[in-house]
């Protein structure tokens, strides 16, 4: 006499979970993260930041911008940084030397190719003649010199690699 | 990378490997016979300013006697703390070449009670303005200096 025996077999099975207030102050070697459904803005930040490599965080779901829901006064607040507060605070500042001064300015950046965005909406460094911008995060000529195409203040020219090489 | 507005004109431009970083060094002729020559380095706190200060010499002597800026932000050398060995060494070094610090101690130019952005210049003028300034998006401040050469009026960066 025989018997028939189905057994199904999933092959992973969750052992066990935890909440995100739970795992507040942990450090986990990997995680896996769902961030759909998540309400809060801020508990996106403390999920992420609980594992050690990124390498090592899975996600259900892709973190695109639309994803998080962040709180309106932030929304508002970057709003009236990019815009409002540096007319009114910076080029005041600046009225009395535009016309009759050369102007220098010079400021470190991190991942420079990242934030011509914001040297696009910062009215303040465009007043300048000359500006020294350091990167310490080099990308690729190629790459850099293609986002510099779609930057859209033509008022500059710039200059990234010099021909002449001086040793000293 | 260096920005420069179309109203000035390019003279010349070099690139310097120093402190383990690469500069650019560039001259603008502000108008038909003179020149403004900058000179714009950062040092990181790591590396010691002292042996390298001959690299700084070698470029003082290349540059143009008119008008030469040198910006030294994020220098990590500040110069309130005058008793230092390397405030000595700098301020020494930059008297020697003929180079004034441009506004010692003013409030505006400032960070938290330390002076660590400083401007060099070999033509002292009582029309500069010097200042930091607040940017949202990244947390290093910007440092501004304007100057005003006599006959002289630049046009204004159209936005």
């Amino acid at each position: 006499m025989s018997h028939l025996i189905a057994h199904t077999q999933y092959p992973i099975q969750p052992t066990t979970t935890r909440t995100i207030h739970q795992s507040q102050n942990l450090n986990l070697d990997f995680l896996t993260f769902d961030p759909n459904g998540i309400h809060h803005h801020t508990l996106i930040y403390t999920t992420l930041s609980r594992v050690k490599e990124k390498e090592n965080l899975y996600l259900f779901a892709p973190l695109v911008e639309a994803n998080f829901k962040v709180d309106k006064c932030v929304s508002n607040e970057m709003q009236h940084l990019k815009t409002t507060s540096q007319w009114q605070l910076c080029v005041p500042y600046m009225q009395p030397f535009r016309k009759t001064h050369t102007i220098i300015q010079s400021l470190n950046t991190r991942s420079l190719s990242l934030h011509f965005q914001n040297i696009e909406t910062d009215h303040n460094l465009q007043t300048s003649h000359i500006l020294c911008l350091n990167q310490t995060k080099v990308k690729t000529k190629q790459i850099f010199t293609s986002i510099f195409k779609s930057f859209k203040i033509k008022i500059y020219c710039y200059i990234q690699k010099p021909r002449n090489h001086v040793i000293v | 990378m260096l920005l420069y507005n179309r109203s000035i004109v390019l003279d010349t431009c070099e690139s310097v490997i120093m402190f383990g970083s690469k500069f650019i060094i560039a001259s603008f002729n502000i108008d038909t016979h003179r020149t403004v020559h900058i000179i714009a380095i950062y040092k990181p706190p790591s590396l010691s300013l002292t042996k390298k200060l001959s690299t700084v010499q070698k470029l003082i002597l290349k540059s143009p006697i008119f008008y030469l800026i040198i910006v030294l932000r994020d220098f990590n050398v500040d110069v309130l703390q005058k008793k230092t060995l390397e405030v000595k060494h700098l301020l020494k070094f930059m008297s020697i070449n003929k180079m004034e610090l441009q506004f010692q101690e003013t409030q505006q130019y400032m960070v938290h009670n330390t002076q660590l952005n400083h401007i060099w210049s070999n033509n002292p003028s009582e029309q500069c303005v010097l200042g930091t300034k607040e940017v949202f998006w990244t947390y290093h401040k910007p440092i501004q200096f304007a100057f005003k050469l006599p006959n002289h009026v630049p046009r204004f960066p159209c936005l």
